[in-house]
């Protein structure tokens, strides 16, 4: 899933500014593969563990958000991140209003910064998260709904 | 076709392999069975066993449950022979299950599975 120029992303209740890009990758992080007797072919396939991880990339701003102070946010933090997506008429879940993605849970794993391809003169702060399911099995994150 | 034991499809659920144990003589040392002078005295040849890893899988853990239960209930005192047919048609007359166990974790994701390795000695 990718989300360009979203409208508003939040984080522990902290509004992260100029954001441009919302992603979320998936992986699975063990898999379990089976092969029988008969052939070289693998049989059987699952995903035992999975992991969600979203990077939120923005425009470096020249102030952090007061209420996240200077070295916010770091690895480790964790809180309710969401991002509301700004659409067109439409039906459904994009129904012209905010749709707002929300990811339940998600910890900090990762904020560099990329001084180096700057787009007009402005550096980018990538934010990694690992989003956290609240019992392994419900999906970490939900999406539609009105903002 | 799948393996079976007793008529019994125990393997089925998920892809599995056959392994066969060595065939050996059992040797030991003559003082050991109170033998005059050294060397050492053959007295017989090993059991012989089939090994069968592979994967039980279901889409619940209590069925997950009921696959394992399958195995260990034929885990007995005294033990119950029978065949042993397996997946290419070639099959061991007359064998008893010694053991049963599991490899790993059982993984939880799209379904419950968890890897397996079943010996069985002939009698």
């Amino acid at each position: 899933m990718l989300v360009v120029s979203p409208s508003e992303v939040r984080f522990g209740g902290v509004t992260l500014e100029r954001v441009e890009l919302f992603a979320v990758s998936r992986k699975a992080v063990e898999l379990v593969v089976e092969w029988g007797d008969a052939g070289p072919r693998p049989m059987f396939a699952d995903a035992a563990r999975i992991e969600t991880r979203i990077m939120v990339v923005s425009e470096v701003v020249r102030t952090p958000p007061r209420e996240m102070g200077v070295d916010a946010p770091v690895p480790g933090d964790l809180g309710v991140l969401s991002c509301a997506v700004s659409v067109g008429s439409g039906v459904g879940p994009w129904n012209g209003g905010r749709t707002p993605i929300v990811v339940a849970s998600a910890m900090v794993t990762k904020v560099e910064y990329d001084f180096e391809n700057q787009r007009g003169g402005v550096a980018r702060r990538r934010i990694e998260f690992l989003a956290l399911s609240s019992d392994g099995v419900i999906a970490e994150i939900s999406a539609g709904g009105a903002a | 076709m799948n393996a079976t034991f007793q008529g019994l499809d125990l393997f089925s659920s998920g892809p599995h392999r056959v392994v066969t144990r060595p065939r050996e003589l059992s040797i030991v040392a003559n003082f050991q069975l109170n033998l005059p002078g050294s060397g050492s005295t053959i007295i017989g040849v090993s059991d012989w066993e089939v090994v069968i890893e592979g994967r039980l899988v279901a889409l619940t853990s209590t069925a997950l449950r009921t696959l394992r239960e399958g195995f260990v209930e034929l885990i007995t005192d005294p033990a119950t022979s029978g065949e042993l047919m397996l997946p290419d048609g070639f099959s061991y007359s007359s064998l008893y299950i010694t053991r049963y166990e599991e490899t790993g974790l059982v993984a939880k994701g799209r379904t419950k599975s968890v890897g397996y390795r079943a010996t069985f000695r002939n009698k």
